[in-house]
């Protein structure tokens, strides 16, 4: 199997044995109401967690491999946009351990090359997302896991972060990405897997998966329009 | 300005204050060399030269620890001094000295670096990993007031008032008097211990964005918590089993060095080692003029330098969300 797969996983938070699987040049959508155990999958995927069940990528287990392979394969970018040094946005992007040339492509892609010399603490929440996005893509990793990549985004900027990656998906890579904007999820992934209670409830294309049996269940929401209420309970 | 000329830049400095303590002291050395050159080596050989080295490496010890603290627990405001490595070491050296009877330099040091080495695991266990500034410092806070009053204990205990007088003197921090014996224990220690700090720069820079991205990064976090952590007691356990508690330095020092580096922590490491042994061994010789007929203990020279420093940082900090 050539994607990422993990089965049997696993761990605290999450129950029962999880199965997942991403296929190169898809993007997977992974959503869910907060504490369904989205992010303890994403950072079990990430090789971060220890337990049972095996992930395997391109048929090669994780636990095989070199850390600096793992980290050649697979980027992980966390939810929180915390950096604890008011470290220069050019030097972030570098810690993907690429040179300068590709820094400064990379930033140029995520429009950040106004500000690639400016101090990470004098950026705005969205524009250094943003900068921490083009960290991820810079290593050019075959697969990536994203925690809710477009909060704190405005709506413009997440129809950009979702067009780059799919630009990554149609170099082959894989996404696997956390999100709480269905209409967003629904709009531009290849499929989502739905999460509620710590295990996956849905599986399989958007619109199959955010169907209004399966959101009353999970979110307690239904489809008003364009937008959302909450569903009679 | 690149890393590699920061250093240069920096260690000429060094080599400045290192000439300069050499020359300068009591004794007129260049007056002596002229009189008696044998004596004016002798001098500079058995006395100022020791102190000299011992005076950089416990410098530089504590300048790279309170770098390397401060970017392995992400943290401005982590030091040896702050978060009780120094008191641990101390009270270590003091006991090993004092109370367990064993003689000598060498024996101070290992209760140091023991005493050191307690204090930063008991830190971490106390705190946690990536523990917020308010519990990091509250911990600190807890262990060096242990310490301290552990250190009050032995005091009251000590075996005679030459070892009260002994053990306070020493306290204070001072390079004075200290000989080949210090400087063949106390310099390895020191060197050992930094040289593991240093094996852990590489990954200081991701871990600015946290241990789960360092990780996945490549960088091995558990492996450069422990150097960091082992190497600093070490290395502090070292310096302050032959120079005392000299607070600040480890504190100071990597807050200057930081805004050349661009405030990435791994890059500040070896700039802070070395501003950190220009700054003692300036200190030191601050010390050598008598003030009252008395020579000033180093530690009390930092302290003074230090404390307004600490307070700045704290009112430059207010408002800052943690």
């Amino acid at each position: 199997m050539s994607g990422l797969v993990g089965s049997g996983i696993v761990r605290p938070f999450l129950s029962g044995a999880i199965n997942i699987a991403v296929a190169p040049g898809e993007i997977v959508g992974l959503i869910g109401p907060n504490g369904s155990g989205k992010t303890t999958l994403l950072r079990a995927l990430a090789g971060l967690t220890a337990g049972d069940g095996s992930i395997t990528v391109g048929g090669t287990a994780l636990d095989v491999m070199t850390s600096s392979e793992r980290a050649r394969r697979i980027a992980y970018m966390p939810a929180g946009r915390r950096v604890d040094w008011p470290m220069r946005a050019d030097d972030i992007v570098a810690l993907s351990g690429v040179d300068a040339d590709r820094v400064a492509e990379t930033l140029a892609r995520v429009g950040m090359s106004a500000f690639a010399e400016r101090r990470v603490d004098t950026l705005s929440t969205g524009e250094r997302a943003r900068v921490l996005l083009a960290r991820v893509l810079a290593g050019a990793a075959d697969w990536l896991l994203l925690d809710e990549p477009t909060a704190n985004l405005d709506p413009g900027h997440e129809l950009d972060v979702l067009a780059l990656l799919r630009a990554e998906a149609a170099w082959g890579a894989g996404v696997l990405a956390s999100f709480h904007n269905l209409t967003l999820a629904e709009a531009h992934c290849d499929r989502c897997v739905l999460m509620a209670g710590g295990r996956i409830v849905a599986d399989g294309p958007p619109g199959v998966v955010l169907a209004e049996a399966n959101l009353a269940e999970v979110y307690g929401i239904a489809r008003d329009g364009t937008g959302w209420r909450r569903s009679a309970s | 300005m690149s890393l590699r000329r920061l250093c240069l830049i920096l260690g000429g400095v060094l080599a400045v204050v290192a000439a300069a303590s050499l020359l300068v002291g009591d004794v007129p050395i260049i007056d002596l060399f002229k009189r008696d050159p044998a004596l004016a080596h002798m001098l500079i050989v058995e006395l100022r030269l020791p102190r000299l080295v011992l005076a950089a490496a416990a410098g530089g010890a504590l300048g790279l620890c309170g770098a390397a603290l401060q970017g392995l627990l992400r943290n401005p405001l982590a030091s040896p001094d702050i978060l009780g490595t120094s008191a641990g070491a101390a009270l270590g050296a003091v006991v090993a000295a004092y109370f367990l009877r064993l003689s000598g330099t060498l024996a101070m040091a290992g209760g140091g670096i023991a005493g050191a080495l307690i204090a930063l695991v008991l830190l971490l266990a106390l705190a946690g990993r990536g523990a917020s500034s308010a519990t990091l410092i509250l911990a600190g806070v807890a262990i060096s007031a242990l310490g301290g009053a552990m250190m009050n204990l032995a005091l009251a205990l000590a075996p005679s008032p030459f070892a009260f007088y002994d053990i306070m003197f020493w306290l204070l921090g001072s390079f004075a008097d200290r000989n080949l014996g210090h400087l063949s224990v106390g310099l390895p220690a020191m060197l050992a211990g930094s040289l593991l700090v240093l094996s852990a720069a590489r990954g200081l820079d991701a871990l600015a964005l946290g241990e789960d991205v360092a990780a996945t990064l490549g960088h091995d976090v558990r492996a450069m918590h422990w150097r960091i952590v082992g190497g600093s007691a070490i290395a502090v356990g070292g310096a302050v089993a032959v120079a005392g508690i000299i607070g600040f330095v480890g504190l100071i020092v990597p807050h200057l060095v930081r805004p050349l580096v661009r405030n990435r922590p791994g890059p500040a490491l070896l700039p802070s080692a070395i501003a950190g042994a220009a700054l003692l061994v300036a200190a030191d010789i601050v010390t050598r003029f008598p003030l009252n007929g008395k020579t000033l203990p180093i530690g009390v020279v930092t302290a003074l330098l230090g404390a307004p420093f600490f307070l700045w940082l704290i009112l430059s900090r207010r408002g800052v969300p943690s």
